[in-house]
């Protein structure tokens, strides 16, 4: 395993190099120069041609990726080409967490929803409610993130007693389910059950919470942990972009987890403890959720790497100060290019040490890839 | 694992089917009511968005508070946010012009309502006779945040300091004045000479030049020889606001604080937050939630339903010659036809106002094809050319047949995706190919910058306010901001005519001339006057607006 | 697991089916005027009305549980495909060419029988034809990027796996590098260096899909390679090239190619956000993605101008799902469990 892990590590260094190559290469073909961002419209035009060359922009390259590298190598991004005195690192510094925050918090909502959902579906396959799980899923990966956003604005901002209505009903009826569930334990002789009750009477509180004290969420805006209104405001602020996010994972983890499962289900043991009496929802999560949800957590793990890079629909329309803004609206669009050379780093190495992070778990966790069988 | 559906899919029916019942009694506005009407009236029944409907005038000072009221909060909504505190590194005007007038203060400020230049920091100026010397006297006691006195040769510094590298525009304007001849009378009073005659000297003062910068402050440099003031100007500003934070990409940018030693008095708002998000239609929503208390806005429609909405009242100001697709005269790299007046007189023929405001901006555009359109103040009586699609196709077939191909280049910025395909369209409907490039603003920008296009998407943007700094910026053939090459002595002529008109009937005059060589010589299209400026929450009051959009602080104050 | 039922009742099937299509036509109806939230809950109860009837109905026409949703994907699809196809021929009124259209209405809405069916956008061209010229660009698009990523991604993901070795490292180095550049970011960047054309849009679309065409041809050919046919074929003296081509290629194609039906609907999506960015094929020219980012500024005023593309978008990408999703079971592997 240790093999393992130092490959992994050492395959870091190309690709990091490749990925900042390629970045540099592509700025490059991108039209235009730092210094109409810097001077506006209205200067000479010699005052252009020095603030190119102040900013090294008539070197070839190589020149300017081995400048570029060598100096990123010791930590030093170097400063905004835009902004002279403001670093890159500052910059990033502030804006990662605000990224961070989202894709976690749209991670973990996308959890939180989808393994109920896909055991649930799991649990009773071909039935109404796992077509309609398949239906509505289908549906989620179908609206482009950006439509997903309007509408989410539409709904919750301007039409907030949709959704609170609409939560609400949602969990009690779920409620209602899990306690007429518990009735009926005590009619068919299967003991426990407890877990039923404590549970439905938890999401009956849920809908009651929904249903009156429902925040108002703002259309726009970021409000800092450490700010001045702490926590509530800051989840305020970033609860519908996460939820935005959220949607198309939701799908994908709870057909995922879904497909898992069944093929869990089948198995002997399962069987077995079916046949022994034990009640469904201990065989469910503590059976075969856990040999389950291996492609789940890959598949998660991986999605935290890749969405840090995929925010920035999200931040436009919210109006989030995160790392898609920075590197797109504040790098490409004004060609501040150590911004954009920074940014695209940091992502990356984020990605990519994830990923490794999660290959590594991954075979600590299942035996078969460990001794290479798989 | 059998079940009994029809219980659960009973109470699923009906949990569905009440909750939409409910939701679409209770939530159902949704479909604002502003929808299905026209949006041209609005409640207030203003007649044409001019200037004199703005409504807060003249407030009395001091009126909102006795000290600065602990707490209050004003959010402003910017165009474009600044990146830098220091008047020689931004743009002013639309970018920062607040943010700075609140930290430094301006020396004399434009009046919409009157049409005139009075004394803010300063307590007067007056000229001699032609025109070509100004006395500015300070007032008694203006001190700088750090506590430092300002003195008159203050500004002369401020003036020799502008003229340094950096960014400014004003250079051009500033180059008029004699600074050698100039000279300081006493600690209060200095005299300008300038090199000719010009009415409105006041202008400079009210713009950067009239941001006076602390001199024991204002050449500190850090390491890569920015000046300090850039990122942190407390201390160097005599204006009523402080530097809280200033954070750019963030959201708000800037907070300032209240100073406790203005010289106009207490300042009543504790706290102002610059934000800046992207577009008009986002900054409205945000207004009317609450979350911003002033949004600049710049795009028809959206000033439209503003006004629509009815709650808020409004500081706009009409620019003509606000949308102009910008011909090259002839420099650079270009098309040569487009050198041929009769090939922009079929460009000019060809476009149609209303047309353009139909398909690209809701038909809320302020059609004009006029120099300076007739809202304005300065409207001298020469209307622009009516479309005639009919001679315009006559004039592209004529230039076929000396041997143009019909094609030509056209940059647009991809802010408005409908206005490119508008124009192309009523371009090619009278015979032309038109190959167009859309891309960012800073790239279209560019385009023009480098002498590289035939025609472009541009703004003039002369407001009554700048009319001097614009017209002399665009049409002087010795101005470097003159991008498309034009040339014309009569126009330098009339232009110089408007810098020594001694009174407003003489600049009309002037005005009157320079449509006609311009509606003769066709430098370029114009389709549209622009409005910019705020809608300002029912909240605030006192808000007063100086030249180019930029807002004054010192006296607004929370209506509770 | 499978649920077993008894067959339904013969008029409750037609019955729904009947209601649905009347609340269906009242509710749209209703998009002539306001009455927002009302009018969709109409719309959406008719629709899964006439979902349920139908599927009643068909099961007990043919005796057993029919795969309505599969068959109804596949008929718009075909529908849409075939729209496409014959666009040309097909008579819209004016939908591209922005100085054509001048006589037309701006704006209008939808009205069924018309010769605007499905209204007009701001420069008074047709919607009912920009809807189906865009289809042809949206799937010309989403398919000639798969087409180059499966090539490309199928070949590089086969050889790894086939090899190994040194040629598997380096080929792991490079996917890893291409799946590390953030796409969205990647996509941004090179859409605003490189002018926005179809050929220039698939080439980029599919330098996207490729890491995961090339993981996926690897994991399958990795299984297959070990299996007994190939082995067989190998110990008679087979060059490596025959044994690629005739035993694994056909067992790797069908999963990659049932895939590709996902694929071209998350493309599909991928340049409706390029489009809402500003950085796919611009306007007059119709794609879904520019139809509804144009419209989207003005929501309020004229919602059609978005939902028309939207909802067409939408239905297409959720039947490739649909279509896919059943692909994947029928003809891969590592699904074909259940």
């Amino acid at each position: 395993m240790i093999r393992t892990f130092l490959h992994k590590l050492l395959q870091l260094v190309p690709v990091l190099l490749i990925v900042s190559f390629l970045t540099l290469a592509l700025l490059e073909l991108v039209p235009g120069d730092p210094s109409i961002s810097i001077l506006g419209a209205d200067a000479p035009a010699a005052e252009y041609e020095r603030v190119r060359e102040q900013l090294g922009l008539d070197q070839p390259l190589l020149e300017r990726y081995g400048n570029w590298l060598s100096d990123a190598v010791s930590g030093d991004l170097g400063d905004s080409a835009v902004r002279p005195g403001v670093s890159v690192w500052s910059l990033i510094a502030s804006r990662l967490p605000v990224t961070l925050q989202i894709t976690v918090m749209a991670l973990g909502l996308a959890l939180l929803v989808s393994i109920p959902v896909g055991v649930a579906a799991a649990a009773r396959v071909g039935s109404r409610f796992d077509r309609g799980v398949g239906t509505v899923t289908s549906g989620l990966i179908s609206i482009p993130q950006f439509v997903a956003g309007l509408l989410i604005v539409q709904l919750f901002v301007f039409n907030p007693d949709v959704p609170r209505i609409g939560t609400a009903v949602l969990l009690w009826f779920v409620a209602l389910t899990l306690l007429v569930n518990w009735c009926r334990r005590f009619v068919s002789d299967r003991e426990g059950g407890a877990g039923s009750v404590f549970v439905g009477c938890l999401v009956l509180g849920l809908g009651l919470l929904a249903f009156f004290w429902w925040p108002s969420f703002p259309r726009q805006g970021f409000s800092r942990l450490t700010g001045d209104d702490g926590l509530a405001e800051n989840l305020r602020t970033t609860f519908l972009p996460a939820l935005t996010v959220a949607m198309s994972e939701i799908a994908v983890f709870t057909r995922l987890l879904r497909s898992d499962m069944i093929s869990t289900l089948q198995e002997d043991y399962i069987l077995a403890a079916n046949a022994q009496g034990k009640p469904l929802w201990r065989i469910l999560f503590r059976d075969a959720l856990r040999p389950s949800s291996f492609s789940l957590m890959t598949v998660a793990g991986v999605s935290l790497g890749r969405l840090i890079g995929g925010t920035v629909i999200v931040e436009t329309i919210f109006n989030l100060p995160g790392m898609g803004r920075l590197i797109i609206q504040e790098g490409v669009i004004v060609n501040d290019f150590p911004i954009v050379q920074g940014g695209v780093l940091v992502i990356a190495l984020f990605y990519v040490v994830l990923n490794a992070l999660v290959d590594i778990s991954y075979a600590a966790l299942d035996p078969r890839i460990r001794r290479g069988v798989v | 694992m059998k079940r009994k559906y029809s219980t659960r899919r009973r109470l699923l029916a009906v949990a569905v089917g009440a909750s939409l019942v409910v939701a679409s009694c209770g939530g159902d506005d949704g479909e604002s009511s502003s929808s299905d009407e026209p949006a041209t009236s609005a409640p207030q029944a203003t007649e044409a968005p001019s200037e004199e409907t703005m409504a807060p005038a003249e407030p009395e000072a001091a009126e909102g508070c006795e000290s600065t009221v602990a707490g209050s909060e004003l959010n402003i909504g910017v165009y474009v946010p600044t990146g830098s505190l220091d008047p020689l590194r931004t743009s002013g005007a639309l970018v920062g012009g607040t943010d700075i007038a609140a930290i430094y203060d301006v020396l004399m400020r434009w009046d919409e309502a009157s049409g005139e230049w009075v004394p803010h920091l300063a307590e007067s100026l007056e000229s001699n006779s032609d025109y070509t010397e100004w006395t500015l006297t300070l007032r008694e006691g203006v001190t700088y945040a750090n506590g430092d006195p300002m003195l008159a040769e203050h500004v002369l510094a401020n003036m020799n300091r502008l003229l340094g590298p950096g960014a400014n525009a004003s250079r051009g304007l500033i180059a008029r004045v004699d600074l050698e001849n100039s000279t300081v009378v006493d600690d209060r009073t200095v005299t300008f000479k300038l090199f000719s005659p010009w009415v409105e000297f006041a202008y400079l003062l009210g713009d950067a030049a009239g941001m006076v910068v602390n001199p024991s402050l204002g050449d500190a440099k850090d390491a890569s020889d920015v000046s300090l003031i850039s990122t942190d100007p407390n201390g160097a500003g005599a204006g009523p606001y402080l530097v809280d934070k200033f954070a750019p990409g963030e959201s708000p940018y800037l907070v300032l604080k209240a100073r406790d030693d203005y010289w106009g008095g207490p300042v009543c708002i504790e706290t102002v937050n610059m934000v800046y998000i992207t577009s008009d239609q986002p900054k409205l929503e945000a207004l009317d939630l609450g979350e911003l208390d002033l949004a600049f806005l710049r795009t028809a429609n959206v000033i439209a339903d503003a006004r629509s909405s009815g709650q808020y009242s409004e500081a706009f100001f009409l620019q003509s010659a606000g949308e102009v697709i910008l011909i090259n005269n002839g420099v650079g790299t270009h098309t040569p036809v487009t050198a041929d007046k009769r090939f922009r007189q079929a460009v000019n023929l060809a476009i149609d106002s209303s047309v353009i405001s139909e398909r690209a901006f809701g038909g809320e555009l302020l059609e004009s094809k006029a120099f300076i359109d007739e809202r304005s103040t300065y409207y001298s009586g020469v209307a622009g050319t009516s479309a005639d699609p009919d001679a315009a196709r006559a004039l592209v077939d004529e230039l076929k047949a000396e041997g143009w191909d019909g094609s030509i280049r056209f940059n647009c910025r991809d802010t408005n995706a409908n206005l490119p395909v508008a124009i192309v369209a009523s371009l090619e409907a009278v015979g032309m190919t038109v190959e167009a490039t859309i891309t960012d603003q800073n790239s279209s920008i560019g385009a023009v910058i480098q002498k590289d296009f035939d025609m472009a998407c541009w703004g003039w943007n002369i407001s009554d306010s700048a009319l001097y700094r614009q017209i002399g910026f665009n049409f002087r053939s010795d101005s470097p901001s003159n991008r498309i090459g034009y040339g014309n002595p009569d126009m330098d002529a009339a232009i110089d005519e408007m810098f020594a008109a001694p009174d407003r009937e003489a600049r009309t005059n002037a005005i009157a001339k320079m449509s006609e060589i311009f509606n003769e010589d066709v430098p370029s299209v114009i389709y549209a006057a622009v409005e910019e400026g705020y809608a300002i929450s029912d909240r605030v009051a006192g808000i007063v607006p100086t030249q180019q959009t930029v807002l004054l602080l010192g006296d607004a104050y929370l209506v509770s | 697991m499978a649920s077993s039922e008894k067959r339904p009742n013969t008029w409750l099937g037609a019955l729904l089916f009947v209601l649905g299509a009347l609340s269906v036509w009242v509710g749209s109806d209703l998009l002539e005027r306001e009455g927002g939230l009302l009018r969709i809950g109409l719309v959406s109860m008719g629709l899964g009305a006439i979902y349920v009837g139908l599927d009643r109905t068909m099961w007990r026409i043919r005796g057993h549980r029919v795969a309505v949703d599969f068959w109804l994907s596949v008929a718009w699809l075909a529908v849409i495909g075939l729209a496409a196809v014959f666009a040309d021929w097909l008579p819209f009124a004016e939908s591209r060419d922005a100085s054509k259209s001048f006589s037309a209405p701006v704006a209008s809405r939808p009205d069924l029988f018309s010769s605007h069916p499905l209204g007009t956008d701001t420069f008074g061209l047709d919607l009912l034809g920009g809807v189906v010229y865009g289809a042809r660009l949206s799937l010309q698009i989403s398919f000639g990027a798969v087409i180059i990523g499966l090539v490309l991604g199928g070949m590089l993901g086969m050889l790894a796996g086939y090899f190994r070795g040194v040629t598997d490292e380096v080929l792991g180095v490079l996917t890893n590098s291409m799946l590390a550049i953030p796409p969205l970011i990647f996509l941004i960047a090179l859409m605003v260096a490189i002018e926005p054309s179809v050929l220039n849009l698939s080439i980029a679309l599919a330098f996207l899909g490729i890491p995961t065409y090339v993981r996926l041809a690897r994991a399958n050919t990795l299984v297959f390679r070990q299996k007994e046919f190939v082995v067989a074929a190998k110990s008679t003296g087979a060059r490596h090239g025959r044994v690629l081509i005739r035993e694994i290629l056909p067992n790797v194609l069908l999963p990659l190619v049932s895939y590709a039906f996902i694929v071209v609907a998350v493309l599909i999506v991928a340049e409706g956000s390029l489009s809402f960015l500003g950085l796919s094929i611009p306007r007059p020219e119709p794609t879904w993605g520019n139809m509804i980012s144009a419209g989207a500024n003005d929501l309020r005023r004229t919602p059609h101008l978005v939902f028309v593309p939207g909802i067409v978008m939408f239905i297409t990408v959720f039947a490739l799902n649909r279509v896919g999703d059943h692909a994947r079971q029928k003809w891969d592997p590592r699904e074909s469990r259940v």
